[in-house]
Order: C-alpha cells, then sequence, then structure tokens
C-alpha cells in the first residue's frame, strides 16, 4: 500500500520553501511505515488526478501563478470531480486564488476556474507578516504570509484568525474548506512546521483506507512547533 | 548655493560622527537630504557612474572593479563600507563632491546598490553602466518575487543605461528583451562543477519568457543559472564574454582565451571576477591592463574570522538567511575543507531588517551537501535551533550527527567533549559575535591559567 501524492507545478509555485510541505507529507507517512510516491506535474502533463491521494500546490509569482492557471484550466472538471470524492487537496499561499472565481491583478481581471464562489482582488499592498490560526480543536497553526491579493465572498472558511491577517482585513477568517480541499494563504512549509495539522491529514486518510495510525510526537517538528510558541505566542 | 551649503554640511556632519566615534556613513545625509530630496539630481557626476546591483555577489563584484580601476590609476569614488542604500550613497556621493564646483573628485564613480532602492537613491538616469549579477529569491518579505526584483531594476533605468547582464540567469536574460539601450553580456561555459539537472525542484525562470515553454538545459551551474534554450522559440543565452575552463583547485579560468586568476576558490569568484573584467573592458581598459591587476596584484578577498579552540582552528562565516543561493555557497566553502571538521549553524533572528520569523528560505536551501563523512558533527544553536536541525534531518543527514545547544554558554564545553576537527561556525550577524566572545573568553582564559 502506497499513498501517492503530486506536487502540482513544482517548477512554478515553488516560491517560499514549499517543497517542504512535500517532505512533510513523506516523513508523516514513512514514520507510520507506510510508502509514499510522489509524481511532479507541470505544464502540458496529463495529470490524471484522479489516481492520487493527496494533490499538493504552493504559491509563486504573479506571473507564475496566471501561466498555472492557463494550463489548469482544462482540468478544472477532473478537480470537481476529486474534490467531491473527499480526497485531499492542500493548497498554500496565492494557489489559492487559482480555484475561485476570478484573480484581478494589475487592472486586469481574469477568469479563474470557477470551481469555489470566491474571488481575489489585488491589494493596495502586498500583505506580509506572521499569523495565527485555529482550526477545530488542535494547538494552533503558525504560520507566514506574502501575498498580492485579499480574498471576497468566501464563506467556507478553514481557519479562525487569532493574530494575523485574514482572507480580507474585514473578516476573522482565513482560508477555504470545501470536503477535503485545504487552501489558506500561509505560505512555506506550513506542514512541517505544523506537525500536528499533518498528522491530522495523515491520521484521516490512513483510517479510512483501514491502516494502523500510530501517535508519535517525540520528533524535532514538534519540538520546534513547541518552541516558537514559547518565544512568540506566550 | 544651496546645494553647496548642503555638500559643506554633509561633510561637517560626518566629521563631527568620526570625532564622536560614530558611524559616519550613512547618518550624514539621513539629515541633509531633509533640505532637498533632490539633490542627487544637482551633482555634477563624472564621466563613468557604474551600478553593481543582484541578489547576491554585488559586493565582492564592486570590489574587484575597484581594485582593477585604482591598480590602473582611476580614480575611483565607490561605497567600500557596503552602505548600498539612499543614505549611504548620498553621504559618499557629498563627501567627494567639491564644494566649490559641486562635482564629484573622482574619474569614476562605483556603486553597490540595493536593487530595490536604486529609484529612490537616483530619480534621473544618472547611472552610465548598471551590472546585474543576478535575481535569485531573496529576502521574500521584502523582496516578495524575484519577478517583482527584476521589475525594480528595469524600472529604475532609461535606455541612457549600459547594461552588463549574467545571462547565465535566465531572469536576468529577459532585460535583453525590454532593455532598449545597449547591452553587454557575460556568462560561464561548462565547467568541472556543472550539473545536468538542478540541485532542487524549485528553481526560478524555468519557463520561456516569450512563448511560456518549459527551458531546456544543457547544464546548471548553481539554482536557474545555466546554460539554457526554448527549443519551441529558440530563446537563449548568447554570451560577449564567455568565462571557461574554471578550475577551483587551481584558482583559475580563462576569458576570451587569458588565463585569469581567481582570489577565492569558489564559483562565485569566477563570476565576480567576469562580471569586473566585462566591465572594465566596456568602459575602454585593455587586456592587459585588467590581467595585470587580476593576475599579479591580486586582491584580497574578505577576510573570514579566525579563531582557536584549544589546537582546533576556528573558521567564522556569516550566514546568509533569505537567500537559499547564497547560504549554499557558504556551505560549499565550508565543504571545500577536505580535513575532519564540525559545523555550527543556527540564528536568533531572521533578519537584521525586520522581525518577521518567515522561515520558509530554510527549505529553499539544498543541505544534503553536508551529508559528507569529513563532517563530525553538526551543532544547531539559537531560538530556531530545532527548525535547523528538523531541516538537516529532512535533508537526510545523520541525526547521530546533530547536536542542539539549548544554553550557548555551554557550546565550548560541549564542542572540547563531543566534536573534532576544524571548526567552521555559520551563523546569522545577532550570534557572530556571541559566539566569538565566548571563543576569545576560552582562549584568554587558558592563556591566564598559563
Amino acid at each position: 500500500m502506497k499513498i501517492k501524492i503530486a506536487h502540482l507545478y513544482y517548477d512554478l509555485l515553488n516560491l517560499y520553501g514549499e517543497q517542504g510541505n512535500i517532505l512533510a507529507l513523506t516523513n508523516a507517512f514513512n514514520k507510520q511505515n507506510v510508502d509514499v510516491t510522489i509524481d511532479l506535474l507541470s505544464i502540458g502533463d496529463n495529470k490524471k488526478f484522479n489516481k492520487y491521494d493527496i494533490i499538493y500546490i504552493g504559491s509563486g509569482s504573479e506571473e507564475n501563478l496566471l501561466l498555472a492557471l492557463n494550463d489548469l484550466k482544462k482540468d478544472t472538471q477532473d478537480i470537481r470531480e476529486y474534490i467531491k470524492k473527499d480526497k485531499y487537496f492542500i493548497s498554500t499561499g496565492n494557489s489559492k486564488d487559482l480555484f475561485g472565481k476570478f484573480i484581478q491583478i494589475n487592472n486586469f481581471k481574469y477568469k479563474a476556474l470557477n470551481i469555489f464562489d470566491y474571488y481575489a482582488k489585488q491589494n493596495p499592498v502586498r500583505i506580509i507578516g506572521e499569523s495565527i490560526m485555529e482550526f477545530k480543536d488542535l494547538p494552533p497553526i503558525i504560520g507566514f504570509q506574502n501575498r498580492a491579493c485579499v480574498m471576497q465572498n468566501n464563506y467556507n472558511h478553514l481557519f479562525n484568525v487569532i493574530n494575523g491577517y485574514a482572507d480580507n482585513y474585514k473578516s476573522s477568517y482565513e482560508g477555504y474548506r470545501e470536503n477535503n480541499f485545504f487552501a489558506t494563504y500561509l505560505i512555506g512549509p506550513l506542514l512541517i512546521r505544523n506537525p500536528h495539522f499533518t498528522d491530522y491529514i495523515v491520521k484521516d486518510i490512513l483510517i479510512k483506507k483501514k491502516i494502523k495510525y500510530q501517535e508519535i510526537t517525540d520528533t524535532y517538528e514538534y519540538k520546534a512547533y513547541q518552541e516558537y510558541i514559547n518565544n512568540f505566542y506566550k | 548655493m544651496k546645494l553647496r551649503i548642503i555638500i559643506l554640511l554633509n561633510k561637517l556632519i560626518t566629521l563631527i560622527c568620526k570625532l564622536l566615534g560614530r558611524n559616519a556613513s550613512v547618518f550624514p545625509a539621513s539629515l541633509v537630504l531633509k533640505l532637498d530630496r533632490n539633490i542627487l539630481e544637482k551633482i555634477k557626476y563624472p564621466k563613468y557612474v557604474i551600478g553593481v546591483t543582484g541578489s547576491s555577489g554585488k559586493g565582492s563584484t564592486t570590489n574587484l572593479i575597484a581594485h582593477i580601476l585604482k591598480d590602473n590609476d582611476y580614480k575611483v569614488v565607490w561605497n567600500k563600507s557596503g552602505s548600498n542604500l539612499l543614505n549611504g550613497i548620498a553621504t559618499l556621493i557629498l563627501n567627494n563632491s567639491s564644494t566649490l564646483t559641486t562635482k564629484i573628485k573622482a574619474d569614476i564613480l562605483l556603486l553597490e546598490l540595493d536593487e530595490s532602492f536604486i529609484k529612490e537613491t537616483f530619480k534621473q538616469s544618472t547611472l552610465t553602466h548598471l551590472i546585474v549579477t543576478n535575481i535569485t529569491r531573496d529576502q521574500p518579505a521584502r523582496n516578495s518575487t524575484p519577478e517583482s526584483i527584476f521589475n525594480k531594476i528595469l524600472t529604475s533605468i532609461t535606455e541612457d543605461t549600459h547594461l552588463i547582464l549574467n545571462v547565465d540567469d535566465s531572469l536576468v536574460n529577459q532585460m535583453t528583451l525590454k532593455h532598449q539601450g545597449k547591452i553587454t553580456t557575460y556568462g560561464i561555459d561548462k565547467t568541472l562543477y556543472s550539473i545536468n539537472t538542478p540541485i532542487s525542484n524549485n528553481i526560478d525562470a524555468a519557463y520561456c519568457p516569450v512563448c511560456n515553454k518549459k527551458l531546456n538545459y544543457s547544464f546548471y551551474h548553481y539554482g536557474h543559472l545555466g546554460n539554457y534554450k526554448c527549443d519551441n522559440c529558440n530563446y537563449q543565452r548568447k554570451l560577449d564574454y564567455k568565462g571557461k575552463k574554471v578550475n577551483l583547485e587551481l584558482s583559475e579560468m580563462f576569458i576570451e582565451n587569458n588565463k585569469v586568476h581567481l582570489n577565492t576558490s569558489v564559483l562565485f569568484a569566477a563570476y565576480y571576477t567576469l562580471a569586473a573584467y566585462t566591465l572594465c573592458k566596456t568602459i575602454g581598459l585593455k587586456d592587459e591592463e585588467i590581467l595585470k591587476s587580476l593576475n599579479e596584484n591580486v586582491s584580497k578577498p574578505k577576510r573570514m574570522h579566525n579563531l582557536r579552540l584549544d589546537n582546533r582552528e576556528v573558521i567564522m562565516l556569516e550566514s546568509k538567511n533569505e537567500n537559499n543561493l547564497s547560504y549554499l555557497q557558504s556551505l560549499n566553502i565550508i565543504n571545500q575543507y577536505k580535513d575532519n571538521k564540525t559545523i555550527i549553524l543556527g540564528f536568533n533572528n531572521v533578519s537584521r531588517r525586520y522581525k518577521y520569523n518567515d522561515l520558509s528560505w530554510l527549505y529553499d536551501i539544498d543541505f544534503n551537501c553536508l551529508d559528507t563523512e569529513n563532517i563530525d558533527r553538526i551543532f544547531c544553536i539559537g531560538r530556531f535551533r530545532f527548525d535547523v536541525a528538523t531541516r538537516l534531518i529532512n535533508s537526510g543527514l545523520d541525526e547521530d550527527k546533530i547536536i542542539l545547544v539549548h544554553n550557548i554558554d555551554d557550546i565550548i564545553n560541549i564542542l572540547k567533549e563531543n566534536s573534532t576537527g576544524t571548526i567552521f561556525t555559520m551563523v546569522c550577524f545577532d550570534m557572530i559575535e556571541i559566539l566569538k566572545n565566548l571563543f576569545l573568553k576560552e582562549e584568554n582564559g587558558e592563556d591566564n591559567e598559563n
């Protein structure tokens, strides 16, 4: 039994250390004695999303985001079906803008994949800073944001914002969730820095596949998380 | 008249700062620019005003150009202190301008320029030449994306500026598509150290800027620098000056069939030497003049701090957080020492410019190069020691080699008891002094006992 992961646009949307998220998932499954295969997918590839257990997509420059958007349009229906099947689709950083109605940037409105009702509009200033979020009853999620757009019309949020930027300045929510489509503006190795969040996903996948899950928290990832909380949020 | 008063005032404030033992390289202009924000537009510039910018290597490139020019009896004003933002540059320019004629007293003004602040520094097209060393992901909390740095550089010059471009960098090469003025390019041929596949999947500018097809690389030097071509539209690098036969063991390379000495045995040295050569040729220096300065009157590179712990050498490097390729270059310097060694890594703060704790860059650095047998131990120190240890383990390094130091005061004893070999420290700006003092205290303590 192998878990199949796709790293989508690994060469376009991989700007802020986000390949760390693939490492985090790989390690978390390996710790459970479960093997993982990683497929690197990008422009022009026949994506065959259905064969994956997890699809991951990270952030990139605005220029690269639009290249990815253009390529991904033909796969819109496949993505819809993938999400309906409760499979995991994890999007970090500005890649979440792809799945809404449109992206308005540099005074131009680009039609996005229109899978969800939200849309993204360029903010007058770039949004950069630390964030701490609440997700279910897990310990807080830590991370960093570095993005050009704000998100509007989002009624299906992923996180409550404890501290830091929300989707837009008015709301207290961040991210989007539908079934197991998880999208957040948090960038970087989010899944490395929040091992409890990664294990939440890993556990859910393994239980559904009737594979035994064992809680293992004596790792440097958990220690790094705790040290950060101790230094900056206590 | 006002201009002369401001020049005089800047010189006076500089003098007072020096007398008080304060940093005089930035502060004076921070005051006098308040009197006239556009003062730099009114100064009379020499024939050549040369800027050097890019994500890394601009300081080394500037230093080497200054060396060649001075060695050939040019009078050069340059920002030796490395202050590359508006106030530092304005202080330098005003201090080197004649109060009487308001003219810079030099043949050449040579400036290392922060890539994000060229526009803020010079409102008009003051630069006659601008070298762009590379554009890579760097300080993302400040620079956001490499494309954003690209746009900032390009919009800060006009067609009057002659660009000198490192077109091994596929992003820098895009300037050849947009700049209307003169361009001279340089790049390095395949070397003994070139690789066929990128070290990591995270390379920048991987797609053709003309037709959006993926670029086909015949080799990579590092990061996204190498020889690439678009198979669809033929977009590729075209070299005016080519570096060849780079041999780091012999500290040499060839430029236009001339053997050139490298003052440091790293690939970065080949780049800054080639950039300096290209610039000097562009402004009319002869081969023999440049070669004399590079091969005979060799310039010394920036010195590393060297200390001792017992009979072990301690070599202190500064870690370039937030620039994965610079950081990797420092790791390569450590890797060149083939003998047994111990490495100290870590940081208390990510940046000296801001308080953000963005750790994304840590996962853009390739630490696999430390997976070698001649590394005895790697010590992780500072507030982010667990994050650094996590990163190292994620890179496949042996967990048994990694030692976390929770209390920095214990590090000397732990080093003595648990490690062997030459000690390399590669820590952030805020930990260098702490470590240096601990090593010096130990050294002096031993002297006292003796």
